[in-house]
């Protein structure tokens, strides 16, 4: 394992931070939690920036800290995003990324003209910060932190500032940059939905401990925020062939297909797919119904909060799972029982990531 | 102007000009070490204990009577003492009525006015910025210069004319220590008290306007380009 952490560490106050960790390389592993349960301490302590004793930390066969070692952050390079916006005032756009580049102490890596075209920076260069708006700044930060040709990027809440139009127009770009970068992300958030769009393994904080970990597909089907509104099911399925005359393309979904509207895509390529859970209505009947998606399920679990409007059922299919957010209403008439055979219609579906695996 | 007040006016800018460098040298690291707090109550006691020592004695000058400062730097300068003894074996000169002893006394006089416009900018800092730049792969060192001293620079402004003001305008201490030697020790504050102990009030006039006109213009251009910095170019 590339990347790994053992720390047991008491704050003032009484928090404790007890964690164990090796993430998987050339990944992007996120950290989910409420706020202060302790993801942002574990990404200061792997960057050095808090110099806490009696814990360890190592990379690639390197230890960066033990009872011994204390290699200092500007050693370790780690591309580090803040959640609040920190680029350096006193200079440009321009002067920020040189700052980063002049620092670099290797070769390789994304060259400046692909940052700046990847997070489309080029018209921004002669500007000063504070000319920016939050999500511009943010895109520079993330940038100048990748110019430094990092061998591993932590970004803690990258988006954590920004307003929701500006987190939906940068979400886009780090999914871009991860498929152009063969290094380990440790993202941090809070957020479900960043995390079902980014993640590649999920791993659960909760008071200063990991609680669970698991590859977004499964995540993304259990825990509790499952009853969240922006919960949804990550599915993997195979690209099968493009119907030119409707300009959609057939997916393979365990034994069924899922029709969506994305094009370029390779056939035979695996692709994430992400079906939200309020998109998803049940039926007992195959129903003549303008809606293209709708697949044969049975019903694997029944998730009704006991309180508030809202029910979640989680459907198998082959060997995934689907999630459907339903009123409980709906779920006291028609009174849907575990194992039972269903249809779910699909209004959304949602092409996440292509791999190359 | 006579020549013996142009000699003084030399040896003040000299004085003015050689405590500020030594404030820079030595009042900077100060600054930033008392700018820096520490937030863990466990290890950073002994560090917060000294800092709370040493942060009102480097404000002590504000308040003492000059003739206080200069009254114990006197007994340390001669040689019967330690420091005046360690100088004169090093120098074979004595530091009490010398330029150097005034440097020393300058420097320490002026230590509040340097010191703290500076602490208050360092502690102004934002830290995630200093984090953002290590983890670039900036050295302390190299944060410090191509970092810290751009985003302080208003602080270092203030802090450096107003210890060059501040040590032009000493008199009390300079004539405790430094006595009235010319080209030695009297400076421009001195030689205008000589002028008007002989009752001749033209020659004070004209350093008295002169300092006059030279404080003002000091602090006039201090507060301007005080308020355009604050006005646009800076941002933290």
């Amino acid at each position: 394992m590339s990347l790994s952490i053992q720390a047991r560490v008491i704050r003032e106050g009484g928090f404790e931070l007890n964690v164990d960790v090796a993430f998987p390389d050339r990944e992007v592993s996120a950290l989910f939690g409420a706020s202060g349960s302790g993801k942002s301490t574990i990404l200061r302590l792997l960057a050095g920036l808090d110099h806490t004793p009696d814990i360890r930390v190592s990379f690639n066969d390197t230890v960066w800290q033990d009872d011994s070692t204390f290699v200092p952050p500007h050693q370790r390079h780690i591309g580090y995003v803040f959640q609040h916006l920190n680029l350096f005032p006193h200079l440009s756009v321009s002067g920020n990324l040189d700052y980063a580049e002049t620092r670099r102490q290797s070769g390789g890596g994304l060259s400046r003209q692909d940052l700046l075209d990847i997070l489309n920076l080029s018209s921004l260069l002669e500007k000063l910060p504070r000319q920016l708006s939050g999500g511009e700044q943010q895109r520079v930060a993330i940038a100048r932190a990748l110019l430094s040709n990092p061998d591993l990027i932590v970004m803690d809440e990258p988006l954590g500032s920004l307003d929701q139009s500006a987190k939906d127009r940068i979400l886009p770009y780090l999914q871009r940059l991860h498929r152009s970068l063969e290094i380990p992300i440790i993202y941090v958030s809070h957020v479900l939905d960043e995390i079902l769009y980014l993640a590649d393994t999920v791993f659960e904080i909760a008071d200063g401990k990991i609680t669970g970990q698991s590859s977004v597909i499964d995540f993304s089907v259990s825990g509790t925020h499952i009853n969240q509104q922006e919960a949804a099911a990550i599915v993997s399925c195979r690209v099968r062939s493009e119907n030119e005359q409707y300009s959609l393309t057939e997916l393979q979904f365990e034994d069924t297909q899922l029709l969506v509207s994305a094009g370029q895509l390779t056939n035979g390529e695996l692709v994430r797919v992400k079906i939200p859970a309020r998109d998803v209505s049940l039926s007992r009947q195959r129903n003549e119904s303008s809606i293209i998606n709708v697949i044969a399920t049975t019903i694997a679990h029944i998730h009704d909060p006991g309180t508030g409007a809202s029910a979640v059922v989680k459907l198998k299919c082959g060997n995934q799972f689907l999630l459907a957010l339903i009123t409980r209403k709906s779920l006291q008439e028609l009174r849907f029982e575990i194992g039972e055979s269903i249809f779910a219609q699909i209004k959304g579906v949602a092409l996440m990531t292509q791999h190359d695996s | 102007m006579t020549d013996s007040d142009l000699v003084s006016l030399w040896l003040t800018l000299k004085l003015a000009g050689a405590t500020t460098l030594v404030l820079i040298v030595l009042g900077t690291p100060l600054a930033w070490w008392l700018s820096q707090r520490s937030h863990s109550s466990e290890r950073g006691w002994l560090r917060n204990t000294l800092q709370n020592i040493v942060e009102p004695l480097v404000a002590l000058p504000l308040v003492l009577p000059p003739t206080v400062v200069g009254f114990y730097l006197l007994l340390a300068f001669s040689p019967n003492n330690l420091p005046g003894e360690l100088w004169q074996s090093a120098t074979g000169t004595t530091l009490a009525f010398s330029f150097y002893g005034l440097v020393v006394g300058s420097a320490i006089y002026s230590l509040p006015f340097y010191v703290q416009p500076l602490q208050v900018a360092f502690s102004a800092l934002q830290r995630e910025l200093i984090e953002a730049a290590a983890t670039l792969g900036a050295s302390p060192l190299d944060r410090f210069f191509s970092l810290i001293v751009p985003l302080c620079r208003r602080g270092f402004i203030i802090a450096i004319c107003l210890s060059f003001a501040h040590t032009v305008g000493e008199f009390g201490i300079v004539l405790m220590i430094g006595g009235n030697l010319p080209d030695e020790t009297r400076v421009l504050s001195i030689a205008l008290f000589d002028h008007v102990e002989a009752l001749d009030y033209g020659k004070a006039h004209v350093l008295a306007g002169g300092l006059l006109g030279f404080s003002f213009v000091t602090l006039f251009l201090l507060y301007a380009v005080d308020r355009r910095w604050q006005n646009g170019t800076r941002t933290t």
